[in-house]
C-alpha cells in the first residue's frame, strides 16, 4: 500500500510538472474563450451582427440592380431586400449607373422567366462569395412576390411546419426540440468529447508502463516494488490527472457556452445538459479504469511503445464503433441497439453520456450500466494484473494480441 | 550464519529451464561472484533471490529468513538491463527511487547530496538523464543502489560497458563496501574482475551449478605440476623427469613426469646449469578453469 502511494506521487507529480501537460489543460479552453472575447470585443464596439461585418467589410456596398422584363417583381420591401436590390427601368440605364459606379451590377429577369427560369446578372468583376449572398437575396425577393406579394404567406413559405410530437410512451418520449438543429450538436460533440479523452488518457497508461521498460528502469522498480503497486499507483495517478484535465475541459466548455451566447447566437439554443455533467464523473472513471487497465496490460506485454501502439486498435474497437453509429445513437436513443449500447460496459462510458445529452434516461439503465460498468472493471483489473507479473514485464518478446486476451480473460500463472 | 542461502531452486520458463537445482551460499561481508556464460541461469537466479521471481521449487533465505519487504528494502540491485527515467532530472528520479527503499524525505534530503558530491554528480542534479553522459548515468544507478546503506548489495555484469576509470570507480567502491561489512554479490563472466575482487564462487552454466568454493581453494583444485620459467639459457631439447616443454612468448612451461615434484625439476634445472631468472609454480587463471569447467560440462550435456 505504502509503494503505491510512492508510484502514485512520483507518476502524478512528473506528469504535473510535464510542459506539454501543462499547456494542454491550459490552451484547451484558452484559444476558444480568447476568440469568444475578441468576438466579444467586435460586438460591443460596432454592435454588429456576423452577417453585417461580413457584408460591410467584404462585399461591395453598393446596391444591385434588377431589370424586370418578365413582369415578375411588383414590390421590393425594404424588410427584405435592405436596399440592396434596387429598380432599375432598362439594362441601358442599369449599364450606365454600373458602370459610373452606381451600382454594383444589375440582374436582367427575362421576359420569359416564368417559362425557362433564365436570368442573366451584369458586373463588372467576379466577386464569387458576395454573389452566393446576393443571389440568395434575388430568389427570395422573387419567391415573395410569386406568392402575391403577401409576407405572412412568404415567412410560411420559408418555414413551412411546425411539429409538436406526441408519445404513446410517455418514458421513451422525445422531448426535444426537433426543429432546432442545436438539439443534434450537443449529443455529437458530448460524444466526441468523451470519446477523445477517455481514448487519450487511457493511452498514457500504455506509455506509463512501457516508458519503465524503454527507460530499463523496471528491473530495478520490482526490486523494490511489487508488480500490482506499481500498476495501481500509475492507474490511481493518471486516473486523477486525467479526471482533473476532463472536469476544467468540460467544465470551460460549459462557460464557454454560456459566456459566447452574446457573440454567436448560435449558441443561444445550445446548452450542456447538467445530469450529463454529474454522469460524467462516475461513467469517466468507469471509462478511464477499463480502457486504462487494457492499456497498461498492453504495456506489460509489448516490448516498447511502438509494438504497444500498433495494438492498441483491437481494443479500441467498442470505442470506434459508439462514433461509428453516433447518428443511430442519436437518432433513436430509446431502440434495442442504443439501449444496448448503453448498458454495455465497454461502450456505456460514452453512450450514457450521449444519451444523456439528448435527453432523459431511464434510472433502471443508469443503475444497470454503473454496476456493469464497475463490474468489468473489477474483472479487467485482476485480469490485467496477471499480465503485471514480472515474467511479462522484464521479457523483451514481441507483442502477442493472444496472449493479451488470453491473460486478461482466463488468468496466468504470476512469476 | 550465511546472509544468502539459496537451496536447491528450480525456474522455467514455458519449455526452458533456467535453472534446475541450484544451491549455494553467500557469507556476510563477503564478495561473492556468480559466474556463467550468457544464458546460463545467472540473471534468474539473482531474480529468484529477490523475490522478482518465484521458483517452481526449492527455497531462498535471506538475512535468516524469507525475503519481506523490509529485507528488500536492505538490499541494492543494479541490474545488467538498468537505466534512469530519461526525462526526469536525475535528483527527483534518484529521490522516487529511494523512497521504494523505505528513506523518508528528510533521509534523502540528508543523504542526496553527499552521494551526488561524493560521485562528482552536484552540478548535474538538476539535468535530466538524457542530459548525462553514459558515465554519470552509470553513477547515477551506483547511487540508487547504495543511497539506503543496504547490507546486500547485488550487482549484474558490474563492469559490462565501463570505460577503465569507471570501471575503477567500481572496483574501489566494492572493496570499501566490502570493508564496511557489505554482503556482495556479483554477477559476471569477467574472470579477471573475480580474480582481483572475488572471495568466493559459484559457476553455473545450463541452469545448474558446475563449481563452487572459495577462490583459492577452486585454484588449488585446478592446479597442476606444471611450472613457468625464465631463463636466460635456451632450454635443451630433453630434460630429465620433464614430460613436456612448450615455449610461451618468453619463458617456458614445464609439464613434469607423473611422480616428479616442482622441487625435483628446480634441481634438475640447476644442475644442468641452466640460469633463471624466474621460476614458478603455474596456476591456472580463472579463465583457464571457467572454460574446462564450461567445456566439461557441456560435454556432460552433450
Amino acid at each position: 500500500m505504502r509503494d503505491i502511494l510512492k508510484v502514485f506521487k512520483f507518476e502524478f507529480l512528473t506528469v504535473l510538472r510535464r510542459r506539454s501537460f501543462i499547456l494542454s489543460l491550459i490552451l484547451v479552453p484558452l484559444i476558444p474563450s480568447l476568440l469568444l472575447g475578441v468576438l466579444n470585443l467586435i460586438n460591443q464596439d460596432e454592435s454588429l451582427s456576423f452577417q453585417e461585418i461580413f457584408v460591410q467589410e467584404v462585399a461591395n456596398p453598393l446596391p444591385i440592380g434588377v431589370v424586370d422584363m418578365g413582369n415578375v417583381i411588383k414590390e421590393y420591401p425594404d424588410w427584405l431586400t435592405q436596399g440592396r436590390l434596387v429598380p432599375e427601368v432598362s439594362e441601358e440605364e442599369a449599364r450606365q449607373k454600373t458602370a459610373a459606379g452606381q451600382l454594383q451590377g444589375f440582374y436582367v429577369i427575362e421576359p420569359d422567366y416564368l417559362e425557362t427560369g433564365r436570368m442573366r446578372f451584369i458586373k463588372p468583376q467576379i466577386s464569387m462569395i458576395t454573389e452566393l449572398l446576393q443571389q440568395d437575396l434575388l430568389k427570395d425577393l422573387i419567391n415573395y412576390n410569386l406568392l402575391g406579394a403577401d409576407q405572412e404567406r412568404f415567412m410560411r413559405f420559408m418555414n413551412p411546419t411546425t411539429f409538436t410530437f406526441e408519445y404513446l410512451n410517455p418514458e421513451t418520449a422525445d422531448t426535444r426540440d426537433q426543429s432546432n438543429a442545436a438539439t443534434y450538436w450537443v449529443p455529437y460533440a458530448v460524444t466526441m468529447f468523451f470519446y477523445m479523452i477517455i481514448l487519450i488518457s487511457s493511452g498514457l497508461m500504455l506509455n506509463a508502463v512501457t516508458k519503465d521498460k524503454e527507460n530499463k528502469t523496471i528491473e530495478i522498480l520490482l526490486s523494490s516494488a511489487k508488480p500490482l503497486d506499481l500498476f495501481l499507483g500509475k492507474i490511481l495517478a493518471f486516473g486523477s490527472l486525467s479526471l482533473t484535465q476532463m472536469l476544467i475541459w468540460l467544465g470551460s466548455l460549459v462557460l464557454l457556452m454560456d459566456v459566447g451566447k452574446t457573440s454567436l447566437p448560435f449558441l443561444q439554443n445550445i446548452s450542456i445538459p447538467i445530469n450529463v455533467i454529474v454522469a460524467s464523473v462516475p461513467f469517466f472513471i468507469g471509462g478511464f479504469l477499463l480502457y486504462g487497465s487494457l492499456m497498461a496490460g498492453m504495456g506489460a506485454v509489448a516490448p516498447n511503445l511502438r509494438e504497444g501502439n500498433q495494438s492498441t486498435f483491437v481494443l479500441n474497437l467498442p470505442l470506434i464503433f459508439t462514433v461509428m453509429s453516433i447518428n443511430q445513437l442519436i437518432e433513436t436513443p430509446f431502440s434495442t441497439f442504443t439501449t444496448f449500447m448503453t448498458l454495455f460496459p465497454f461502450t456505456s462510458p460514452v453512450v450514457m453520456l450521449t444519451r444523456l445529452s439528448v435527453g432523459p434516461v431511464p434510472a433502471w439503465q443508469l443503475i444497470i450500466s454503473l454496476a456493469l460498468l464497475f463490474g468489468t472493471v473489477i474483472i479487467v483489473i485482476r485480469g490485467v494484473a496477471n499480465l503485471f507479473s514480472s515474467q511479462y514485464l522484464l521479457s523483451g518478446q514481441k507483442m502477442n494480441i493472444g496472449v493479451f486476451l488470453r491473460t486478461v480473460l482466463i488468468g496466468h500463472r504470476r512469476a | 550464519m550465511s546472509t544468502i542461502i539459496v537451496d536447491k531452486i528450480a525456474k522455467s520458463f514455458g519449455a526452458t529451464q533456467a535453472v534446475q537445482d541450484v544451491s549455494f551460499e553467500v557469507h556476510p561481508g563477503e564478495i561473492f561472484a556468480l559466474l556463467g556464460p550468457n544464458g546460463s541461469g545467472k540473471t534468474t537466479s539473482i531474480r529468484v533471490i529477490l523475490d522478482i521471481y518465484q521458483p517452481d521449487s526449492g527455497s531462498v533465505t535471506i538475512l535468516g529468513g524469507p525475503m519481506t519487504n523490509e529485507k528488500l528494502n536492505q538490499i541494492g540491485y543494479i541490474p545488467e538491463e538498468r537505466g534512469l527515467y530519461q526525462d526526469v532530472p536525475l535528483d527527483r528520479c534518484l529521490t522516487y527511487l529511494a523512497t521504494l527503499k523505505g528513506l523518508t524525505e528528510e533521509q534523502i534530503k540528508e543523504r542526496l547530496p553527499e552521494f551526488l558530491a561524493k560521485f562528482d554528480l552536484t552540478d548535474h542534479a538538476k539535468k535530466k538523464a538524457k542530459e548525462l553522459s553514459k558515465g554519470m548515468q552509470q553513477k547515477g544507478q551506483l547511487i540508487a543502489a547504495l543511497i539506503h546503506d543496504p547490507e546486500i548489495i547485488i550487482i549484474d555484469e558490474p563492469f559490462s560497458a565501463l570505460d577503465p576509470v569507471n570501471t575503477q570507480l567500481v572496483k574501489d567502491l566494492l572493496i570499501e563496501q566490502r570493508n564496511a561489512g557489505k554482503t556482495i554479490v556479483m554477477c559476471t563472466h569477467q574472470m579477471n574482475q573475480v580474480e582481483q575482487l572475488c572471495d568466493r564462487l559459484v559457476l553455473i552454466d545450463h541452469g545448474q551449478v558446475l563449481m563452487q568454493g572459495e577462490l583459492s581453494e577452486v585454484r588449488d583444485r585446478f592446479r597442476t605440476n606444471e611450472v613457468v620459467i625464465d631463463s636466460l639459457d635456451p632450454l635443451p631439447e630433453k630434460l630429465n623427469g620433464v614430460s613436456r616443454i612448450e615455449r610461451l612468448n618468453d619463458s617456458y612451461r614445464l609439464t613434469p613426469q607423473a611422480g616428479h615434484s616442482a622441487h625435483q625439476l628446480l634441481d634438475e634445472l640447476l644442475a644442468q646449469g641452466i640460469k633463471l631468472n624466474s621460476f614458478e609454480v603455474a596456476v591456472p587463471t580463472l579463465d583457464e578453469i571457467f572454460i574446462q569447467v564450461v567445456k566439461e560440462g557441456n560435454g556432460k550435456h552433450e
